[in-house]
């Protein structure tokens, strides 16, 4: 296992040292042109400068990440290189375990790194000296923050994983057929589906559904947040541990590589 | 037991076509074994299925005894036609990976076929041309002990001295212990080194037998043999 | 060496090693290669060459010294033997062919004379 996750790193090192220097990169010019602006001006709009900076930031590394870890799969059962993993004497379990326990270390890395940023720039941009109330971070907010950002990485991580299902369906079950770029496709849109009918009928269960609370709200009470939060946490993972199971299975039982 | 890999009726189709009808077939410890056939006359399937790439439709196999899975993978080698060594990496990285992945996988004998290949280990496997690629994948896999070797069109479409010494690491490092089965159909290359042959057609097993048996009951080389067979189809 | 596809590979080495030994290019008691090794100078089957070594041993040209390897007979009188058998072998080829011409031995013997006044000139 450990071989394998080795492994995915090693393929890894060249575009994690290409994206941190180009996100080194972007912070200088980013830094650059917030103090290239007049001085009152920026005492004014500083923050919302900043928020706008920092929520970009916050989407492109989703966006890419997202990519990046149904690349991490797609490359391997798509391209003719994939059989040096696919052949060598590990489980479809094991294959897609290591994937996954990398593309989760890849994306704690990844909060981590962003957390970096944020009081990079705050400290920087001399934010957090102007004391204002909604940049004041208390430990109970930092906790919350990460974990809201955990719950992104398994979000992405979860989805990525129905994108996994369907590929290995299409390289399984439907290989060899026509058209079957539509039918992994529709595959994917019925996985979805599917997965939004079960989660209504939980939530209906159970009567409170992780969306009824918006973060967009001006009011929102930390516990409520928090518990909302632990279910997403809860669901994402069950979700992501049934995607697993199916896929592995699969891989192991039923690949036409 | 001698049988190091046994089919019995074993089928192999898709939704909509049949890749492998009825084959029976049982590989020999110590033989090198020829699969002969046009292109889409079913040897790769049978070497995926063999190699735990593809799982069959119906029918049995075994090899050693064991149904083919990610455990029987530890004693097969088997090299795909497709260039299947990531372009990323260095020739010193992918003989790594096979030490790693490989309890079979023997280091130093991988590093002197390498030099007798001709190959350098700082290169990047991306930038290899098409001769060096084809050399660096066959030394990978006869760098393993493992008790069968698959090699899927070892020498399509290379250059004489590729050939040449692909040809020259195959009967000097074939082991006795093992079976060898190489997929061709260019017979005049390595009819020499073939003990045994199969030809397919349309997924079905229509000749097999010894070699020189086959020489001597029809008087004829096995490429003439193979022209005979495939000229009607 | 090129081989003829259309015969067993194992009776094409079998008839150059013997000629090999008849014009004296390996000599009596001398080691052979290895099964292996020759298989890779012919580029042959390592079983092929196996086979090989096992009819010749069964013809009493080699025997086997165990752990060192195979070698060609001492006996002299066997590699006598295998010369004549070679030129009977090749005496016969001929004869069938100019018999197939309709050459009697008479016709031959004369025109052997001719062919050797001539080459003698």
């Amino acid at each position: 296992m450990l071989k394998l996750i080795k492994f995915e790193f090693l393929r890894k090192r060249m575009m994690f040292a290409v994206s941190i220097a180009l996100v080194l990169i972007g912070q200088v010019y980013a830094i650059y042109k917030f103090f290239g602006i007049e001085a009152p001006v920026r005492a004014i709009i500083g923050q919302e400068v900043f928020a706008v900076y920092i929520l970009i930031v916050l989407v492109a590394m989703a966006i890419l990440y997202l990519i990046d870890i149904i690349f991490l799969f797609r490359n391997d059962l798509f391209k003719q290189e994939g059989y040096m993993l696919f052949m060598t004497p590990n489980s479809g379990y094991k294959i897609l375990g290591a994937k996954l326990i990398f593309a989760l270390i890849e994306g704690v890395a990844i909060v981590a790194f962003y957390l970096l940023l944020v009081f990079f720039n705050l400290k920087m941009m001399k934010l957090d000296v102007i004391n204002f109330e909604f940049f004041r971070i208390s430990s109970e907010d930092l906790v919350l923050m990460i974990k809201g950002l955990l719950l992104g990485v398994f979000v992405l991580l979860e989805f990525a994983l129905t994108v996994y299902l369907s590929f290995a369906l299409f390289k399984s079950i439907f290989n060899n057929i026509r058209f079957k770029g539509l039918i992994t496709f529709f595959i994917f849109i019925a996985i979805n589906v599917f997965k939004s009918q079960i989660m209504g009928v939980i939530s209906d269960v159970i009567n409170r559904s992780p969306e009824a609370i918006h973060i967009s709200s001006s009011y929102f009470p930390v516990e409520m947040v928090n518990q909302a939060l632990n279910y997403g946490l809860a669901a994402t993972f069950v979700s992501a541990v049934i995607l697993f199971m199916g896929t592995g299975y699969l891989l192991e039982n039923r690949i036409n590589l | 037991m001698n049988d190091l890999v046994q089919c019995i009726n074993l089928h192999k189709s898709y939704m909509t076509k049949k890749a492998l009808q009825n084959v029976n077939l049982n590989f020999q410890k110590g033989k090198i074994i020829g699969l002969l056939g046009p292109n889409g006359s079913g040897k790769t399937t049978l070497m995926k299925i063999i190699a735990d790439l593809h799982k069959q439709s119906a029918g049995e196999i075994s090899i050693c005894g064991e149904k083919p899975s990610h455990k029987t993978r530890e004693y097969v080698a088997y090299m795909p036609t497709e260039n299947f060594i990531y372009g990323w990496m260095r020739v010193k990285e992918a003989v790594e990976f096979y030490a790693e992945m490989y309890a079979d996988f023997e280091k130093e004998r991988a590093l002197e076929l390498l030099s007798f290949m001709e190959i350098d280990l700082k290169q990047k496997v991306s930038s290899l041309s098409t001769g060096q690629r084809a050399r660096l994948k066959v030394t990978l896999i006869i760098s393993r002990r493992a008790k069968i070797y698959m090699l899927d069109e070892p020498l399509n479409g290379l250059d004489p001295i590729s050939r040449s010494k692909i040809k020259e690491c195959i009967i000097d490092q074939f082991d006795s212990e093992g079976v060898m089965i190489i997929s061709t159909h260019l017979v005049n290359e390595i009819e020499q080194i073939l003990d045994e042959v199969v030809f397919l057609n349309h997924g079905e097993v229509i000749l097999e037998g010894e070699t020189e048996n086959l020489r001597v009951q029809r008087g004829k080389s096995l490429e003439e043999i193979y022209k005979e067979v495939y000229g009607h189809a | 060496m090129e081989f003829d596809n259309e015969i067993p590979i194992y009776l094409q080495i079998m008839a150059m090693i013997k000629t090999d030994l008849v014009i004296g290019k390996i000599l009596k008691g001398d080691k052979l290669l290895s099964t292996r090794d020759m298989a890779v100078a012919l580029k042959v089957n390592p079983n092929t060459i196996a086979r090989v070594y096992r009819e010749l041993e069964s013809e009493s040209i080699c025997f086997t010294k165990r752990g060192m390897g195979t070698f060609i007979t001492e006996d002299e009188s066997k590699i006598e033997s295998l010369k004549e058998q070679l030129v009977d072998d090749y005496l016969s080829q001929f004869m069938k062919k100019m018999e197939q011409l309709n050459y009697s031995i008479g016709d031959i013997i004369t025109k052997l004379k001719r062919f050797e006044e001539a080459t003698h000139e």
